[in-house]
C-alpha cells in the first residue's frame, strides 16, 4: 500500500469567477493527524470540501487510497471511508442526537459494525449519551460539536475531515475537543484538521500545511512549524 | 456493494439520464398523441418529442464536459472573454437598448391587425399585473398565490363606478390603485407572522374569498352575470374605440410601471425588501420596521394590480368573476418565475412567452396545454432562476483613485481612528461615568428551562464589557433579550433609564443598541456596501414617493449613505471589497462586515457575539485593534467571546455566566483567578 492514505495534486477549484484553490498539492499519510493553517479565505475549508466532493474543482487530482476521487459525488466519497465535520457543525436541529448519529450512518449496511460505532461514540462523548432523545438544535454549542464528530464517525471513516472544531467553543471545551481528537487517531483514523486555533492544532499534529490565497506556502513537520518564525509572527500572533 | 454502485452511476450518467428521460417522456405523450387516421399514427410525434429532449441532454453534458475538462488556461480565456463581452456591453449605452425596444413596442402594432394588437394589449396587461406581483414576491421574498384578487378589486371598481356612479375612468384609474392598496394592505396584516407556505394559503384563500363574493353578491356586483356596458375611456372627447388606442394606453401604463417599480428596487426600500428577504432577523435588528415593509411590498404590488384592474374592465366593457380565477393568480406567478424572479427585463419577457406562445400554439388545439406545460418544465429545468436571471443591480462604488490604497495578500490591521481623514461619522462624546444598560433580575425561561436567571448587570458608557460563560450558559440569550428578539419572562431592562422590554427589535436599534450575530446573519444576496446601507437604514427619511420620483434631498441621502458606508468599510479594513457578495467573503471578513453594518447606525452600545470565532490568531489581534478604535470613537461595546486572549486582553471588565446565573464579575485579573470560573469554564488551559 501506498504510504500515502491522500493525495492532492494541483488541485484548482472556482466559485464562480472567484479562483479559491490556485493548485493545491498536499499528502496525508495513515494514521496520521495534518493541519491546515492560514488566513482566512487562503482556501483551507475549500481544500477539505474539494475532497469531500462537496466542491469540484475544476482540474488537479485527488487520490484517496489509489482510486481518484476527484469525480465522485459526496456521498460516493462517503463510502470510500471519508467522513467531513463541517464548519460551523451543521448538525440536522430537529432530529434527535440518536437520529443525527443515525443519519451519520445512512449509507452502511453492516447493523452488528455499526452499533460498535455508536457505542464507541457514545464512549467518546458520554454526554450524547444521556441526550441522545433531545432534538439537536436544543444543544449548546459544544455538544453540538460532539454531535457532529459523532456523526461523522458513525460513517467509520478512516479519514476524517475536521473543519474548525474548535469554533466559538468554550476554553475548556476546546481542551476536551482536542483530546478527543487525540483519542479518535489514536483508534487508528486519519485525520485532517483545519483549524484558527493554530496553536493547539500544531500541537497534536505530525505535519502542517500553511496555506495562502489559495495555495500551499510552506508544508513541513508541525514541530518545526511552531516554532518558525515567519509562521509565528503571521498565524500565531506572536 | 460495489457493482450497485456503479449501475446507479451509470444512470446518473447525464448522457444516460437524457435519453432515459426522451424514452419516458414519449412513453408517457404516446396516448396523447396518436392518432389513428394519422400516417403512421402518429408515433413519430412522440419520437420527435423524445429526440429533442435526448439533444437537449446531450447539449448539456457536452457543455459540462467541456467545463470539467478545461485547463486552467482555458477557464482564464474564458473569463478574460467574457469580461470583454461583459465591457462592451457595459459600454454599449443602455438607453440605447431601451430605446429601440421602445420603438419598436411604439412601430410594430401600426403594422398588425385587430386580433394581434389585441393580444399585445392582453401582454401589456399581464407585465404590469408581473411586475406588481414581482414586488411582492421577487422583491419582498412573500409568496402571494391569490394575486389575481386585486386585480378584481381594479376591475370591479371601475365597473361599478362607471355604470352606477358615472365616475369616468381617469377619475377611476387612481381610485382602483388606492383601492386596491388599501385591500392589500388588510391582507398583509394578517399575513404577517407568516411565511413560505403558510403565507401561500392564505393568500390563496382571500383571492378565492374576492372570487366567491363578487360571484354570490348578485345585487351589487351583478353575480355570475357580472357587469356590461362599462363606459370606455374618453379623453376630451376622444373615446377608446380601436384596439390600438388601448394599446398606447397599456404601453404608457406598462412604461410607468416600469419606472416606478426600478426605482422602488433601487431605493432605500428595495433595498430593505432585500434584506428582509434574506434575513428577517438580521433586518429586524438592523432598524427595519418588519410590519411597515411588508405591508408596503403587499400594498404597492397590489396597486398595479388595481391600475391593471381598471384598464381591463374599460377594455372589455364587461366584467365576470370568471376572469379573476385561481389560475390567473398562478398564471402571474408563473410569468414571474419563469422570466426571473426580481428582474425587470425578465419578468416582462416570462409574461410575453406565456401570452404568446399559446395564442401561437392555437392549432396544435388539444395538445396546446400539454406542450405549454411540458415547455415550461423544459425551461425551468434549463433555467431554474428563470430566463433572465440577473442578479439585482446594486449600489456601486463611486470609483476614486484616492479612496484605494494598495492591497495586501496577509491580514492587515486595521488602521486606527486617527488616521480616518475626515471622518463623516459623528464621534458622539463618551459620557463617562454614565450607566448605560442595567438589566434588573432579568429572566427568561424556555418550556421548562431557565435560561437566564435574575442576572444584574451594568453597563457604563465608554467601557469594554466582556460577558462569558460555557456554552449554553445564556450568554446569547442576554443579547437577545436586549435587542428585544427575546422577552424576558420577568425584570427589566433599562438604557438610558428606559425599560426595552417590549420593545421590538428595529426599535432597539433606533435608541442606539445594535448587534452581531453569532452565526453571522448577512444579507448573503447583497454587495457589502449595500450590507452597511441597510444598516444605516432606520437613520434615514425617503419613503414611496421620494424612492419613485427620487427629488435632490433623496439623491443627496444616498450619496451621504455611500460615503459614510465606504467610511466604515475603510474602518474595518474592507474598503477592497466593497462591491463583493456578502456571501463571497471568507469567514473573517464576514465578521468584520457584521460590525460595520451594526455601526452604521450610529448606536451608542454595540454587542458583538463572538466577533474572534474563525479568526486566527493574527486577526485576532486585527480585531483587538478594532474593538480599541471602536471605543475611540465614543461607542460603548460589550462582547461574548471565547477567545481568552482578546477577552483577557482588551476587557476592563468581566462578566461570567453559568446555567443561566452570573457566577463572577470583575477585572481580567480577579476573574482569572476565581476558582468557580476555572471551573465551570476556564479549565487547566490558563
Amino acid at each position: 500500500m501506498h504510504p500515502d492514505m491522500l493525495r492532492l495534486t494541483d488541485v484548482h477549484a472556482h466559485y464562480g469567477a472567484i479562483h479559491a484553490l490556485r493548485g493545491v498539492s498536499l499528502e496525508v499519510k495513515h494514521g496520521e493527524i495534518v493541519t491546515l493553517i492560514g488566513a482566512n479565505g487562503a482556501g483551507k475549508s475549500s481544500t477539505l470540501m474539494a475532497v469531500s466532493g462537496l466542491l469540484r474543482p475544476t482540474s488537479g487530482r485527488i487520490i484517496f487510497d489509489d482510486e481518484d476521487l476527484t469525480h465522485l459525488p459526496p456521498h460516493a466519497i462517503v463510502r470510500r471511508g471519508i467522513s467531513h465535520v463541517p464548519e460551523g457543525r451543521r448538525i440536522f436541529s430537529s432530529l434527535t442526537v440518536l437520529e443525527n448519529l443515525e443519519m451519520g450512518a445512512y449509507s452502511r449496511t453492516d447493523a452488528a459494525q455499526t452499533r460498535q460505532d455508536l457505542d464507541r461514540v457514545f464512549q467518546l462523548f458520554p454526554l450524547l449519551k444521556e441526550r441522545r432523545r433531545q432534538a439537536g438544535g436544543t444543544l449548546s454549542g459544544g455538544e453540538q460539536q460532539m454531535l457532529a464528530i459523532g456523526r461523522a464517525l458513525m460513517a467509520h471513516p478512516r479519514l476524517l475531515l475536521m473543519d474548525e472544531p474548535s469554533l466559538g467553543l468554550a476554553p475548556k471545551i476546546v481542551e476536551t475537543i482536542f483530546q478527543v481528537i487525540r483519542e479518535i487517531n489514536a483508534q487508528s483514523t486519519t485525520i485532517l484538521l483545519v483549524e484558527q486555533n493554530a496553536h493547539m492544532a500544531l500541537r497534536v499534529a505530525a505535519m502542517g500545511y500553511v496555506m495562502e490565497v489559495g495555495r500551499i506556502v510552506l508544508a513541513d513537520q508541525a514541530d518545526r512549524l511552531i516554532v518558525n518564525g515567519d509562521v509565528r509572527s503571521a498565524y500565531l500572533g506572536e | 456493494m460495489r457493482p450497485q454502485l456503479r449501475i446507479s452511476a451509470l444512470y446518473r450518467h447525464p448522457m444516460l439520464a437524457s435519453i432515459l428521460a426522451g424514452l419516458w417522456l414519449a412513453l408517457l405523450s404516446l396516448p396523447l398523441m396518436m392518432e389513428l387516421d394519422a400516417p403512421y399514427f402518429g408515433l413519430e410525434r412522440s419520437l420527435v418529442v423524445a429526440g429533442i429532449v435526448m439533444l437537449l441532454g446531450l447539449m448539456r453534458w457536452c457543455v459540462s464536459q467541456w467545463r470539467r475538462a478545461s485547463p486552467v488556461w482555458m477557464d482564464r480565456a474564458v473569463e478574460a472573454g467574457g469580461a470583454v463581452v461583459r465591457d462592451a456591453a457595459r459600454r454599449l449605452d443602455r438607453r440605447i437598448l431601451y430605446g429601440l425596444a421602445l420603438a419598436a413596442a411604439v412601430v410594430t402594432p401600426l403594422g398588425l391587425n385587430r386580433y394581434y394588437i389585441d393580444v399585445l394589449t392582453q401582454v401589456g396587461i399581464y407585465v404590469t399585473l408581473a411586475l406588481g406581483l414581482n414586488i411582492v414576491v421577487g422583491l419582498a421574498g412573500l409568496l402571494n398565490l391569490g394575486y389575481i384578487a386585486f386585480y378584481a378589486v381594479g376591475a370591479y371598481a371601475y365597473g361599478l363606478l362607471a355604470t352606477r356612479a358615472d365616475l369616468s375612468f381617469w377619475a377611476v384609474l387612481p381610485l382602483g390603485v388606492v383601492l386596491a392598496g388599501v385591500c392589500g394592505v388588510l391582507l398583509g396584516f394578517p399575513a404577517l407572522r407568516l411565511q413560505g407556505d403558510y403565507l401561500a394559503i392564505v393568500t390563496l384563500g382571500f383571492g378565492e374569498m374576492i372570487r366567491i363574493v363578487l360571484n354570490n353578491w348578485d345585487s351589487f356586483t351583478g353575480g355570475p352575470n357580472g357587469i356590461i356596458d362599462i363606459a370606455r375611456p374618453n379623453l376630451f372627447g376622444f373615446i377608446f374605440t380601436h384596439p390600438i388606442h388601448y394599446y398606447y394606453l397599456i404601453l404608457a401604463i406598462v412604461l410607468l410601471t416600469i419606472f416606478a417599480v426600478n426605482r422602488l428596487n433601487q431605493s432605500r426600500l428595495g433595498r430593505a425588501w432585500t434584506a428582509m428577504r434574506d434575513d428577517e432577523v438580521a433586518a429586524e435588528a438592523m432598524g427595519i420596521d418588519l410590519v411597515k415593509t411588508k405591508l408596503l411590498a403587499f400594498g404597492l404590488g397590489a396597486a398595479w394590480a388595481g391600475l391593471a384592474g381598471v384598464f381591463f374592465a374599460s377594455k372589455m366593457t364587461f366584467i365576470s368573476p370568471e376572469s379573476f380565477t385561481f389560475f390567473e393568480s398562478v398564471i402571474v406567478l408563473c410569468m414571474v418565475v419563469l422570466g426571473g424572479i426580481g428582474s425587470i427585463p425578465g419578468v416582462i419577457l416570462g409574461a410575453a412567452i406565456l401570452m404568446i406562445l399559446p395564442e401561437m400554439m392555437r392549432q396544435f388545439a388539444l395538445y396546446r396545454m400539454l406542450i405549454f406545460g411540458g415547455a415550461m418544465v423544459g425551461m425551468m429545468v434549463v433555467r431554474p432562476k428563470g430566463l433572465l436571471a440577473v442578479r439585482r443591480r446594486t449600489v456601486q462604488t463611486p470609483r476614486q483613485g484616492s479612496a484605494h490604497t494598495a492591497s495586501a495578500n496577509m491580514p492587515q490591521t486595521p488602521p486606527v481612528v486617527s488616521r480616518q481623514g475626515g471622518g463623516r461619522i459623528v464621534e458622539a462624546p463618551v459620557e463617562a461615568g454614565l450607566t448605560l444598560l442595567e438589566t434588573h433580575k432579568l429572566s427568561v425561561d424556555f418550556g421548562g428551562l431557565r435560561a437566564l436567571d435574575m442576572i444584574d448587570l451594568s453597563v457604563k458608557a465608554g467601557e469594554i464589557l466582556s460577558l462569558i460563560g460555557p456554552n449554553g450558559a445564556g450568554k446569547t440569550t442576554f443579547f437577545n433579550c436586549v435587542t428585544g428578539l427575546f422577552s424576558p419572562s420577568s425584570g427589566e431592562i433599562l438604557y438610558r433609564g428606559e425599560n426595552l422590554v417590549g420593545l421590538r427589535p428595529h426599535q432597539v436599534a433606533i435608541k442606539g443598541v445594535t448587534r452581531t450575530f453569532q452565526n453571522i446573519r448577512l444579507f448573503r444576496e447583497m454587495t457589502v456596501l449595500e450590507n452597511v446601507m441597510v444598516g444605516r437604514h432606520c437613520r434615514m427619511r425617503s419613503g414611496v414617493i421620494g424612492a419613485i420620483l427620487r427629488p435632490k434631498g433623496v439623491i443627496g441621502e444616498e450619496e451621504e449613505v455611500v460615503a459614510q458606508a465606504i467610511d466604515l468599510l475603510r474602518f474595518v479594513g474592507l474598503e477592497e471589497k466593497t462591491d463583493l457578495w456578502a456571501s463571497q467573503l471568507p469567514y473573517g471578513d464576514q465578521r468584520r462586515l457584521e460590525i460595520a453594518r451594526a455601526m452604521a447606525s450610529n448606536p451608542s452600545l454595540l454587542l458583538l457575539d463572538e466577533p474572534a470565532a474563525g479568526m486566527n490568531p493574527q486577526e485576532t489581534n486585527g480585531l483587538m485593534d478594532l474593538i480599541y478604535s471602536i471605543r475611540a470613537r465614543g461607542i460603548t461595546v460589550m462582547l461574548i467571546e471565547h477567545h481568552m486572549k482578546v477577552v483577557m486582553g482588551i476587557s476592563e471588565r468581566i462578566v461570567v455566566l453559568d446555567h443561566g446565573m452570573k457566577i463572577a464579575e470583575g477585572t481580567p485579573e480577579a476573574i482569572r483567578a476565581d476558582a468557580r470560573v476555572i471551573d465551570a469554564y476556564l479549565g487547566n488551559a490558563s
